[in-house]
């Protein structure tokens, strides 16, 4: 029961305000944070964002904001819908928001090696489940046709993806981490 | 008094979570129904803590320890739902910025309606209504980050004043208001007031509220009420002074000219008060002499965003070493000349130059090195966690020696009194603590020129007097020229020789500043108001122009 | 600023388009898109695109910005499509029932007549799709944008996230902007002509992490002022935005119905009826 509640994350105001945030600046980042490394694919820093909103909201949360982060990204980008990758990017999210199941529970400054490893690995199977998989099943439903350019553009997606979150994700978490640390016991010197 | 207790505080005690000492300690207090009261205190006493605590944030945003009890209408808080308590009192949040919850200043006066469910045509008279009455109806379909400071606090004020609640709470609603703004949003509330609501209302800027009676006030101090009475009570216990917080400046006055005040009658309103005659010397006023170097000139600057023309035709120079107002009507377009300055926006038509450089040709780093800005918003200028990594920042890509650095760091701290929390996240600073840490974060640069936008707005007097005695020792050390961004016309009187006053974008005045102040025409014109030192004037005949000089002489003499 | 580069409106654009309401505009849109997506047959498609040509012109959007994103998306299909060929030069023979009718040599590829019909398809099917959604975003408000999504009965909360992202998109652009400002004012130099790519690009980066951080310290509070202000309480809510319907309104309403019909019936029939047909092409 408490590891459902956190993977589905409590809806209530602030997890909203949260995930829209995160959508938001996902979006942002995908259109103008990153460079272009393969057709439909950037080397962007949006992934960042579904660590912070899954190490503060959980798994769900993170999912979400990371799939309706592409859906604006592909809105004010403007180069077309690209529904399939919204998904890919979600399940994306949702591997990698799975930190405080794991036991990574940033919000009380707990984040140490292990959960860092667990954390890679995660992120390294989501890329494959979400790029792997889902994408190119969801290409097929909706578009129709072409596997082989999506798996070869999912590979340049997961590589670049893995990419950020091992070189970005980790110093985040880190800390993001040592800021809930540092935020309890508070006394006046 | 007869009526029914609206909030009741039995022996209450509040922690938040993440802190080792009580925030709240110990509170007893009873506001009944129909009651106006003000809530004066030190930044960090603990104000907004207790609003929280009657809107409901308290227990259920904020998380900690709660001892003893609060009640509201006669059920404890924590048995109510954030909801529930919403639909008795509403209320409006410090931080206007984070306040503005829709896409345009109409949609968000309309939110608590739009949830409320109210029918659209209903809804679109409310709005027209409640926005005309803080003059803000011509701004309807603006987008927030086009308002400037005090055009947001207005929509905010606004957003409530429809609201069916039996009860409102402000938290300083006032602070970036401009003085005629101010008088009208008092006048607003104290409308509300007579129609029946509860009215709980924190503002340093205390004289500005008792231009209309409140019921009683309550000072707060490190946490704990330490006052709990009428107005008058209050100014002839000369209670201010004890817990850092600002007199009205009439009595501030009367008291450095040493009048014996009858205690028989009230202190509260100056108009009928009886004031014996007292004498002044004749005003001599310093000759300026005006011969240092030209740091900074605008040469017929103009401006705009969008297709409303703003900035137009502004020229000036400053010399170092001088102390500069710029006053004006909120969206008078002041910030934006500030960020001119800067080089955050660059003239569309005009030049400027700094230090016989054309501004152009340089980047905001290197202008940067020497006007240091801090910026009206706190939340547009903290980048870092902490408050020591916010100063240590900067300090360490201009410095490299590490001796120096410390010693700046431990400076502009004492100077901002944040010593305490050197270490704390920025997260668990009051909004006037974050507001200081941006001023000591720039003051640790030791810039040339600094510009100042609003830096008393939610400050207190003890604060603010601080801050700006640090300022005056590095005028006199350093010969720093300073620009204040201000609504506080005694501020601009007390600490800058000349002022800039703005209106609409357009330079109106350019002189010294007690000259500008005692010039009816021209403040009625920028939408400013003279401080209550006119009106003693005209009360005890004296010029209000020297009774000003050698109230702000005798004041700082005496200090 | 970086608002001027992004394509979202604030303010209802005076056509006629942009007049209508959001629970118009949202629903057509999606029954639209729905068409464009569904279908691989031209003769559904080009229709759709002149319409949206046609609208698009009434729109009057900013010309600069419409330039730059025409090229940037022209340019990212092309090479897509290129890739595609590349990948599999006889595409087209799969959906059109086999045939393979070389045209002409590339290297030592060939490209046949029925991979050109599916490519240039496939290309103009994208383009259409990419032409319903500039028509929209040009003519629909955010807020304008979550009270339509309301009328198609979407749940409230994921209505008001859909609504809060965008309320927060100009405010990030600008919050970023501004902290950007802030730390060059006090010291860090990126200027363009002052500093080279590589540096400033990481400069950028090492400015991002804490501008994450920061942004969600708002969250408390932004969800603290929509708390007291009684959000998502009720089941149901008004809008400020949506005006009363007019009878263009309605006249779109009709046609949206008629257009969901359509697709409704071709979806059908393409999965019933002719589940094994071929694409359509000219010469078949
Ligand atoms: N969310 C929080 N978490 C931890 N500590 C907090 C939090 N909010 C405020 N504090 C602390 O509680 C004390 C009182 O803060 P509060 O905001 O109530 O002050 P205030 O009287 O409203 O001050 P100001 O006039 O500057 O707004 C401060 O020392 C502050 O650091
Ligand atoms: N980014 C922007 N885009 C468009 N308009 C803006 C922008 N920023 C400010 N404005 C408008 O410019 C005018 C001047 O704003 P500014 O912030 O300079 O006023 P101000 O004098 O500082 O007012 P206040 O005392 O309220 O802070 C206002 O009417 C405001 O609506
Ligand atoms: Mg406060
Ligand atoms: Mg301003």
């Amino acid at each position: 029961m408490k590891t459902a509640k956190l993977i589905l994350g409590e809806w209530n105001t602030k997890t909203i305000v949260g995930v829209a945030l995160g959508a938001a600046l996902f979006g942002v980042l995908m259109v103008f944070g990153g460079i272009t490394v393969f057709t439909n694919t950037r080397l962007t820093t949006a992934f960042l964002v579904p660590v912070v909103v899954g190490a503060l909201f959980g798994p769900l949360p993170a999912a979400v904001s990371a799939g309706l982060g592409n859906v604006v990204a592909d809105f004010i980008g403007a180069w077309g819908y690209w529904f399939d990758w919204s998904v890919g990017n979600a399940v994306l999210g949702f591997f990698i928001g799975l930190l405080p199941v794991y036991g990574a529970i940033i919000t009380k400054g707990k984040f140490n090696l292990i959960h860092a490893i667990i954390f890679v690995i995660t992120g390294f199977v989501g890329n494959v489940v979400a790029f792997g998989l889902v994408t190119p099943l969801v290409t097929l439903a909706l578009y129709g046709g072409e596997l082989n350019i999506t798996l070869a553009q999912a590979w340049a997606a997961g590589i670049s993806n893995s990419v950020v979150l091992v070189v970005g994700g980790l110093p985040l978490l880190f800390a993001l981490a040592r800021v809930y640390a540092s935020s309890t016991n508070l006394t006046k010197e | 008094m007869t009526s029914r207790p609206f909030i009741q505080f039995n022996n209450f005690t509040f922690r938040y979570d993440s802190q080792t000492e009580p925030t709240l300690i110990d509170i007893n207090l009873t506001i009944h129904e129909g009651e106006k009261v003000l809530i004066l205190g030190q930044s960090g006493s603990g104000k907004s803590t207790l609003m929280h605590c009657m809107n409901g944030l308290i227990p259920f945003s904020y998380p900690g320890e709660i001892k003893g009890e609060c009640l509201i209408q006669n059920q404890p808080s924590t048995s109510l739902s954030l909801f529930k308590i919403g639909q008795r009192c509403g209320s409006i949040l410090q931080d206007s910025d984070a306040q503005f919850v829709s896409l345009s200043v109409g949609e968000d006066v309309a939110f608590v309606l739009e949830n409320q469910n109210i029918e659209r045509s209903i809804m679109i008279e409310k709005v027209k209504e409640a926005t005309s009455k803080v003059h803000m109806s011509d701004f309807l379909t603006q987008v927030p980050f086009q308002l400037s400071g005090g055009q947001k606090q207005k929509v905010a004020l606004a957003g409530v004043l429809h609201d069916e609640v039996e009860g409102l709470l402000f938290d300083e609603p006032l602070a970036s208001l401009d003085p005629v703004s101010a008088k009208a949003a008092i006048e607003l509330i104290d409308e509300l007031h007579q129609s029946g609501k509860t009215m709980i209302i924190i503002e340093h800027r205390f004289e500005d509220v008792i231009l209309k009676e409140v019921d009683r006030v309550i000072v707060m101090h490190e946490g704990r009420i330490v006052y709990d009475g009428d107005v008058d009570q209050l100014l002839k216990l000369s209670l201010c002074s004890k817990y850092g917080l600002r007199e009205p400046l009439y009595l501030q006055a009367l008291k450095t000219f040493n009048v014996p005040l009858d205690s028989q009658q009230s202190w509260a309103f100056l108009s009928s008060m009886i004031i014996p005659a007292f004498d002044l010397p004749a005003l001599r006023p310093d000759v300026n002499t005006q011969s240092n170097e030209c740091v900074l000139s605008f040469n017929h600057v103009s401006f705009q965003y969008d297709e409303r023309p703003l900035i137009q035709d502004v020229s000036f120079n400053l010399y170092q070493g001088e102390r500069i107002a710029l006053i004006g009507e909120n969206g008078a377009g002041k910030s934006t000349l500030a960020k001119l300055m800067c080089g955050i926006l660059r003239p569309q038509e005009g030049n400027i130059m700094l230090l016989n450089q054309e501004s152009s040709a340089l980047s905001i780093a290197q202008i940067g090195q020497k006007i240091g800005l801090v910026m009206q918003n706190p939340n547009h200028m903290i980048a870092k966690q902490s408050v020591e990594e916010e100063i240590l920042f900067a300090l360490r890509l201009r410095h490299k020696d590490e001796e120096l650095i410390q010693s700046k760091l431990i400076e502009v701290l004492v100077m901002s009194d944040l010593k305490p929390m050197r270490r704390w996240p920025v997260k668990a600073l009051s909004y006037g603590q974050k507001k200081r840490l941006t001023v000591a974060a720039i003051l640790a640069l030791s810039p040339d020129i600094l510009i100042l936008d609003e830096p008393t707005a939610g400050q207190d007097y003890a604060h603010y007097t601080e801050i700006m005695s640090f300022l005056e020792s590095l005028h006199k050390k350093t010969q720093l020229t300073f620009i204040f961004i201000t609504h506080d016309m005694h501020l601009a009187m007390e600490h800058t020789d000349r002022a800039l006053v703005l209106s609409q974008g357009k330079l109106i005045y350019d002189g010294p500043t007690f000259m500008a102040l005692s010039d009816e025409s021209l403040m009625s014109q920028a939408s400013l108001r003279p401080t209550s030192l006119l009106g003693l004037a005209q009360q005890t005949g004296h010029d209000p122009a020297t009774l000003a000089y050698h109230f702000i002489k005798e004041f700082h003499h005496g200090q | 600023m970086a608002n001027n580069t992004m394509l979202i409106n604030f303010k209802p654009n005076p056509s006629f388009l942009g007049r209508l309401n959001g629970s118009t505009k949202v629903p057509l849109f999606a029954v639209v898109l729905t068409a464009v997506l569904m279908s691989f047959d031209i003769r559904i498609i080009a229709p759709i695109l002149l319409l949206s040509s046609v609208a698009l012109s009434t729109l009057k959007p900013n010309k600069t910005i419409l330039k730059a994103s025409m090229i940037f998306f022209v340019v990212l299909n092309v090479i897509n499509i290129i890739l595609f060929w590349l990948v599999d030069p006889n595409v087209g023979s799969f959906y059109l029932g086999g045939d393979r009718t070389p045209l002409f040599n590339v290297g030592n590829m060939v490209l046949t007549q029925e991979s050109l019909w599916y490519l240039s398809v496939r290309f103009i099917k994208i383009f259409t799709s990419f032409m319903v959604s500039l028509v929209f975003i040009f003519s629909i408000t955010p807020s304008q944008l979550a009270a339509g999504l309301a009328s198609l009965k979407v749940p409230p909360k994921i209505a008001a996230i859909i609504s809060l992202t965008f309320r927060f998109i100009p405010d990030l652009a600008n919050d970023f902007q501004l902290m950007k400002i802030s730390l060059q004012a006090r010291g860090l130099e990126l200027d363009a002509s002052k500093v080279n790519p590589l540096e400033r690009l990481k400069r950028n980066i090492t400015l991002l992490i804490p501008f994450l951080l920061t942004s969600f310290n708002r969250v408390e509070v932004v969800a603290n002022a929509l708390d007291l202000r009684g959000f998502g309480h009720q089941k149901k809510r008004t809008y400020y935005v949506e005006e009363p319907p007019t009878l263009a309104d309605k006249l779109m309403k009709g046609l949206t119905w008629l257009c969901l019909f359509g697709v409704m019936s071709y979806v059908i029939y393409m999965n019933t009826l002719a589940p094994t047909q071929d694409m359509w092409a000219f010469w078949k």
